[in-house]
């Protein structure tokens, strides 16, 4: 969201501001045409730390997380800062972009994918779906959309069948690239749903397919983009009927961290899901993601791409053989739209 | 002390997303404004204490004609409708209004809101109830739903939701089975209060909708009411959906619409000499008369959504009482719905 800032703060000030930044995930910030190295003990320079206070009081006024940082800027330059597109900055090379992908590199050919993240950090673990849901969505569409798995190594990113494994195989630079190759993208409330605006398609379609399985935890217009699907139950429960709950985990973890303080745990477990992303179905995501496909944007597979994508898979990487062993497809039972869609 | 009239004539949610600016300009300068308004629904501003009658012959009134600009950078940028007008008042009078909140601002008068629903009336009890709006105006038919579609959601719920039919009898509103029918019956201001008195909101994008989020709900002041919105790829959802709402669109799954709202006007032209039957405001995939967008949008899916405020355990399903208290009042079956 930072990146956003400093692209609309040279959009709005043309020619007023240099910018530098110090941030922890450097990889963000490679080849963006906005920065140039200032030395802070230059006296010329100001140093801002950026800390949007917006992010303290996002359950009602009408603002996205693209403001946080836009207004906090803006106030302390004492410039208008204002939003120029509806996502953040990144980008990637002209060589980067000739590169294949990763998953070509195991495929060898081109073929469409969706990126997966079924998991997420400990510290917030009420972001969590659950990982059976998150099977049913894989089988309900084998054979027409091929899943990436991504996840970065010690958070939690349960193993999932019939999908392509890349958990713990990308740094982020790598992650941002695979998101530049993809069709879509599945997540829960994360940076990939962030990645998937900011970076841009491949074929320069204006967007990018993205479902967030999203329940109550955060208010939805700090965090919906517009050509999402956005699964929320906001105003659906009580622990989040005006904006998100805000809290952190599901149960406690007991391992002292401030996201296991009282105040930060889930009110209302079923299932030890949070009753917010308890509510939200399998059904309910596989319907959203075929929007994208009933719509026209995106293709399935075609038959010479499934047969790339039953090699990859039965290659070995990262497959559960049940797949393709004889396991229906949920698509495939009987009863399965009539029953699971409502 | 400034002395503002605003003026707009435009349509009535046009004008409910203008009283949330004069909320917002006194809220960040309080004591520095007095204002007043001309515009096409003065029913929106009853009550509402931010109004102090000024007249346009005081030298020191600043009469301004406002519009909403912002509306065409509403596909790319982060803004909400209720931040329309504010932007505009923001660059013609060099301020800094910060939104509030994301609804309007209406006011209603304690006795109103003792003042016993319209269905109450028929139906002698209070019960709970949804408000429908199964169509709307004739110049933006891009927005109309099946009507079939509607009363598969009306059939699905029956005994279990009351739905109660609204829409101006000049437009277009097929009537559907099984429902209280006060099409035609409500003002602006008893349809607030409708909706004061609502547990849901079913409807597309229309005033309706603004409605939903903006009234407040009766016995639970700061609770949100649930609202359904058919919204398809007409317009983008950052402009339009309220954060508690559940918002069914298509935006960035068809062509037409994949950057955004199409902002399209008609499905299919009507003859009727309007400049909507310009080519460049007629949908450009209809199919089965609707735009595709919206046919994309199935009975089911607007009834998963419904469920889903049922299912989070905030408001129960009518009881065996309610629901006999609704019957002498409603719209009996008919043979045939209405198709589009």
């Amino acid at each position: 969201m930072l990146t956003a800032a400093v692209r609309d703060l040279h959009a709005s000030c043309p020619g007023q501001f240099q910018t530098d930044v110090r941030t922890r995930h450097n990889e963000l910030w490679r080849n963006n045409p906005h920065l140039r190295r200032l030395d802070p003990r230059d006296p010329d320079v100001e140093q801002i730390d950026c800390n949007p206070p917006l992010t303290q009081r996002n359950d009602d006024p009408p603002f996205h997380f693209i403001h946080g940082f836009l207004r906090h800027l803006g106030n302390l330059l004492d410039v208008e800062i204002k939003p120029t597109v509806f996502r953040g900055d990144l980008h990637l090379s002209r060589r980067e972009k000739s590169w294949i992908s990763q998953l070509q590199e195991i495929t060898r050919d081109e073929i469409p994918f969706w990126v997966l993240s079924a998991g997420g950090t400990f510290e917030k673990t009420i972001k969590w779906w659950d990982r059976e849901r998150f099977q049913t969505v894989i089988n309900a569409f084998r054979d027409r959309i091929l899943f990436v798995q991504v996840g970065a190594e010690g958070d939690h990113h349960p193993e999932l069948s019939g999908v392509v494994d890349l958990r713990g195989k990308t740094d982020l630079r790598q992650l941002i690239r695979l998101i530049h190759h993809a069709q879509g993208v599945l997540c829960p409330l994360n940076l990939l749903m962030h990645l998937s605006s900011a970076v841009d398609t491949k074929h320069s379609s204006p967007n990018r397919a993205c479902v967030v399985i999203a329940g109550g935890g955060q208010s939805t217009q700090w965090q919906r983009y517009p050509t999402h699907q956005f699964l929320h139950t906001i105003g659906a429960l009580t622990c989040c009927d005006t904006a998100g709950c805000g809290r952190h985990r599901t149960h406690s973890l007991d391992d002292n961290s401030p996201s296991d303080s009282a105040d930060k745990i889930c009110v209302d477990v079923v299932d030890d899901l949070p009753h917010c992303m308890h509510m939200i179905g399998a059904a309910d995501v596989i319907r959203s993601i075929q929007r994208y496909f009933d719509g026209g944007v995106l293709n399935y597979l075609s038959a010479d791409e499934i047969e790339v994508a039953r090699k990859t898979l039965t290659d070995g990487v990262g497959l559960s053989e049940s797949i393709y062993k004889g396991e229906r497809g949920l698509s495939e039972q009987p009863g399965f739209m009539q029953q699971d869609r409502l | 002390m400034r002395k503002l009239i605003l003026k707009n004539h435009q349509s009535p949610g046009d004008i409910l997303m203008l009283t949330a600016t004069v909320r917002d300009l006194h809220a960040s300068y309080p004591g520095e404004f007095l204002t007043d308004v001309r515009t096409s629904v003065d029913q929106l501003w009853q009550h509402n204490p931010l109004i102090t009658p000024l007249r346009e012959d005081d030298p020191e009134v600043t009469a301004l004609r406002c519009n909403y600009p912002l509306i065409h950078r509403s596909n790319e940028s982060p803004y909400h409708f209720v931040q329309s007008f504010t932007e505009y008042l923001n660059d013609k009078l060099s301020l800094k209004i910060t939104p509030q909140k994301y609804a309007g601002d209406i006011y209603l008068h304690q006795q109103e809101k003792r003042w016993i629903s319209q269905v109450q009336e028929r139906t002698g009890k209070e019960i709970p109830y949804w408000v429908i709006a199964a169509g709307g105006k004739y110049d933006f038919t891009a927005k109309w739903w099946a009507s079939d579609r509607y009363q598969q959601v009306v059939d699905y719920f029956y005994g279990k939701i009351q739905f109660v039919q609204v829409g101006e009898l000049h437009h277009y509103h097929p009537p559907l089975r099984g429902v209280i029918d006060l099409r035609g019956l409500t003002d602006v201001r008893q349809l607030i209060r409708l909706v004061y008195h609502a547990q849901g909101v079913v409807c597309g994008v229309t005033f309706l909708m603004h409605l939903a989020a903006t009234v407040e709900t009766k016995g639970s002041a700061g609770q949100t009411r649930p609202c359904v919105v058919i919204a398809g790829g007409r317009e983008p959802p950052q402009w339009e959906a309220y954060p508690h709402h559940q918002f069914l669109h298509t935006v960035g799954a068809l062509p037409c619409c994949e950057k955004g709202g199409c902002w399209k006007a008609r499905t299919l032209p009507l003859g009727d000499g309007s400049e909507k039957d310009l080519p460049r405001n007629l949908c450009l995939n209809v199919v089965q008369g609707m735009p595709r967008c919206m046919h994309m949008i199935s009975a089911e899916d607007v009834i998963r959504r419904i469920q889903m405020y049922f299912v989070g355990g905030r408001r129960a399903w009518l009881t065996q009482q309610e629901f006999c208290a609704a019957q002498p009042t409603i719209r009996q079956p008919i043979a045939h719905s209405v198709a589009l």
